[in-house]
């Protein structure tokens, strides 16, 4: 092992296009710390592991080992430097066996054989996690948590200087997490050096000695825990020392329309071991947001209304007549879905906007009335005009950018008003300007009489749009906050406290 | 049953060689019934004569789809070599010119790895233009079919040495080759194919590693051009072609995904010697000689199909969770 070194970033910027997410973000990291980020959804937390790992090259800012400034231009040469990622989203390899990913993590750049080395010292890892594997499964036959434990495992039996945990425990259930924990502080006490990304207040206040805070993509805190105090760091989390932010007019979430007509009522509806049963009723002309930390059970519920998974339990009706969605077809017939992810889920690349506009219409792939389409071409260049988008409606849909895609994509649920709208993230790398007219957009939609569910990672999003939000933790609505609590110390405190109502 | 005996029958069945190796003793046992001598020395020499040029190009094939790739320029480098040693052995002698062809092969593999690494072609293009550029080349210096090689070699290639024929011999060379090549990269290999984000993150070099894969392919596919050329015996800028797809076959019957990261040689030799099997059952049905590639084409087709719908029940495809009961 190396020698455990202070690792510093300083006043790191990152941006993605038009979207920026790191500011001016710095954090210090002396050997032997157990040390904790923190920070909200799309605060850049996980844009400072990706500096720090080598995954990504900031814009600006630098990165220096013990004073000397360095280039992490790979993964690999973050390792060299006694640098390990447990990433949130898994860096395994699912068509190798267990000891095959062990042995490929230990060997690093420098390949060999390393089978009796990386045997050894996964059975050690997992002895002390009461971990059984099997060492020769196959990655991708391993259920969820599994593959979890095996991702810290695995980043353990490299031996590193520092362990960066990105929300690691999050599948695990409480057992597995405190052998987790008992086994990083035994570690940490022999010199371990852990940098952890965790949204459990809990978690960080039994066992960081330190704690940076990252706001906006700008670190706005650092301190040792014993210099602080719970109610202290939420209030650094949330910003309360801050300008109140006026990119969000609360105008639209006064209240919600109370006597109006049901738009969907959701019973019971589950999906384990991901969404607990969930009861929702949403009115018509109301918006519903879906907040929380990420990977809270949002998606996986809409996704089950949409009935894109399909649900194991319960019960979703739509409309004032209450239609009952059980099956696809229905569900397509009477419930919009838009995905923030356009690439995978929105868009046909390649067609032309008004194609992709009226994808359901002209059924891309299959034949087409030549009357219909001329029909739709003109009506397509009203639409675009409302819904302010500049562009050719035979122009291919890629060449727009993300936001004008999507708005292209909502403009159209505005001339038929559906019934239900579920929206998936939907302004997920979307510039502030065209994130601006795509919430006009939606409350346009809401004003007409649709009922609309919002998932979004972005808080301010949920508060400047939503009548009510209901915030998720583990699969379970937790809170319901609407009125007066729709404000960011609200959301933030009810995202941070299962336990406490609010 | 113990649930040892159960565990071992899982971990045959999950390895990727299992289907080419069940499909090779069927076609073997279907062409003993119709051929007689079929398990004779003699018989099981000449398949082998008939069937190396296919397994090394089958192996070439096998690296590049392993890392998540395709290579469609190996029929191209089959022919290219093919001409270039009937011409150039004249003048070098022919094992000077069967080192240059293979080096050449090396070479189009590099431009292949360069193209789809570093240019981010995707990798179906940049291997057929490849195809096609050395499939030009061939006809530019042979435009007509023709030549020969000494007899010496062609006579080389049918002897036994340490009572084994030599085509068999040269396999076995061939696959201490692979091993002793790959084993240090063999992970890295996978793990390309596999997952190339979560390989990088393990700090695998995936450029470096596809270039090399690449030239690997490259190399073999220049060998096989050469068994190639010392069976056919003649000059033929056109003789490659015929061994694109059956190099894919074999592959996929012998249980390597074509999405990559799952797989391994053993299979795909199976692979090459059961097609090679089948086109000989073919031809002792009796099949008139113009039905037989229709005959091979459409069993080719049924195989990878087959080979496909085996691997859809596979455990892991079958873990996409469905109806609420994950």
């Amino acid at each position: 092992m190396g020698a455990r070194g202070i690792i510093q970033l300083k006043g790191i910027a990152k941006s993605y296009g038009a979207v920026t997410a790191l500011r001016d973000a710095s954090l210090t990291l002396e050997g032997g710390e157990f040390h904790a980020l923190l920070g909200m959804n799309g605060s850049g937390k996980s844009t400072v592991i990706k500096v720090l790992s080598g995954v990504i090259r900031p814009d600006a800012g630098e990165i220096r080992c013990d004073g000397q400034a360095v280039a992490f231009a790979s993964p690999a040469d973050a390792r060299r430097r006694g640098i390990v990622v447990a990433y949130q989203d898994l860096s395994l390899i699912p068509t190798l066996s267990v000891l095959e990913n062990v042995v490929l993590a230990i060997q690093g750049s420098r390949p060999g054989s390393r089978l009796d080395l990386a045997r050894e010292r996964t059975l050690a890892l997992c002895r002390e996690l009461g971990l059984t594997l099997d060492l020769e499964a196959s990655v991708g036959a391993l259920p969820t948590p599994a593959r979890y434990q095996l991702e810290i495992v695995k980043a353990l039996a490299q031996e590193p200087d520092l362990l960066v945990l990105d929300e690691s425990t999050a599948a695990l259930d409480r057992n597995q997490v405190e052998a987790v924990f008992a086994l990083l502080r035994r570690l940490n006490a022999g010199g371990l050096g852990v940098l952890f990304v965790s949204h459990r207040m809990d978690e960080v206040m039994r066992l960081a000695t330190r704690v940076t805070v990252i706001r906006d993509g700008t670190t706005v805190a650092s301190v040792a825990l014993a210099e602080t105090t719970r109610e202290r760091l939420v209030a650094t989390l949330v910003g309360e020392d801050a300008q109140p932010r006026p990119a969000s007019p609360v105008t639209a979430s006064g209240p919600g329309p109370t006597d109006a007509d049901l738009a969907v009522e959701v019973r019971e509806l589950s999906r384990p071991p991901r969404l607990a049963p969930a009861t929702v009723r949403v009115r018509q002309g109301e918006i519903v947001g879906l907040g929380g930390l990420q990977g809270q059970g949002q998606r996986e519920f809409l996704r089950a209304v949409a009935w894109l998974d399909p649900p194991a339990t319960g019960q979703v009706r739509v409309g004032p007549r209450g239609i009952p969605i059980a099956g696809e077809r229905r569900a397509r017939a009477h419930v919009w879905y838009v995905s923030g992810d356009r690439g995978r889920e929105g868009v046909f690349p390649g067609r032309a906007v008004w194609e992709n506009v009226y994808a359901q219409e002209i059924g891309i792939g299959g034949p087409t009335r030549r009357i219909a389409e001329r029909d739709l071409r003109r009506r397509v260049i009203e639409l675009l005009r409302r819904v302010r988008v500049v562009a050719q409606p035979t122009q291919p849909i890629e060449t727009l950018s993300g936001g004008t895609q999507q708005k292209a994509l909502l403009g159209r649920l505005l001339t038929r008003t559906p019934e239900l709208v579920l929206l998936d993230d939907p302004t997920l790398g979307v510039d502030v300007h065209s994130r601006r007219e795509i919430h006009d957009i939606l409350r346009e939609l809401a004003s007409a009489g649709s009922g609309v569910l919002l998932f979004s990672t972005d808080d301010d999003e949920l508060l400047s749009l939503c009548h009510r939000i209901l915030v998720f933790f583990e699969g379970s609505i937790i809170h319901e906050l609407q009125g007066e609590q729709l404000t960011r110390e609200h959301l933030v405190r009810a995202t941070l406290s299962p336990q406490e109502a609010s | 049953m113990s649930t040892a005996y159960r565990a071992e029958v899982r971990r045959v069945m999950r390895y990727p060689g299992t289907i080419g190796i069940v499909l090779l003793i069927i076609v073997a046992a279907v062409n003993a019934v119709l051929q007689p001598g079929f398990f004779a020395m003699s018989s099981v020499s000449s398949l082998f004569d008939v069937a190396l040029p296919l397994i090394l190009v089958a192996l070439a094939q096998t690296l590049v789809i392993l890392t998540g790739g395709i290579d469609l320029s190996v029929g191209g480098v089959l022919s290219l070599v093919d001409v270039f040693i009937v011409i150039a052995q004249g003048h070098l002698g022919f094992l000077a010119a069967a080192v240059i062809a293979v080096a050449l092969g090396g070479l189009i593999g590099l431009m292949n790895g360069l193209t789809v690494a570093y240019l981010r072609v995707q990798p179906l293009v940049a291997t057929l233009a490849m195809s096609f550029v050395a499939t030009g080349v061939a006809l530019l210096l042979l435009p007509e079919p023709g030549g020969s090689i000494a007899g010496s070699i062609a006579s080389m290639y049918s002897t036994n040495y340490l009572g084994l024929p030599f085509p068999v011999l040269a396999l076995v060379g061939v696959i201490v080759l692979w091993w002793a090549a790959t084993v240090r990269y063999r992970r890295w290999i996978y793990a390309l194919g596999g997952s190339e984000t979560n390989a990088l993150r393990n700090g695998v070099p995936v450029q470096r590693m596809r270039v090399w894969a690449y030239v690997g392919a490259g190399v073999l596919s220049g060998l096989a051009g050469v068994a190639l050329t010392i069976e056919v015996a003649s000059g033929d800028a056109s003789v490659g072609a015929s061994y694109l797809l059956p190099s894919i076959a074999a592959v996929v019957l012998g249980g390597t995904r074509l999405t990559g990261g799952h797989g391994g040689i053993v299979g795909s030799i199976a692979g090459a010697l059961v097609l090679t099997i089948i086109s000989n059952i073919v031809f002792f049905a009796g099949i008139p000689s113009y039905f037989q590639t229709i005959v091979s084409s459409v069993i080719v087709l049924a195989g990878i199909a087959s080979a496909s719908a085996l691997i859809g029940f596979d455990r892991e495809r079958a873990r996409v969770p469905r109806r609420g009961t994950s």
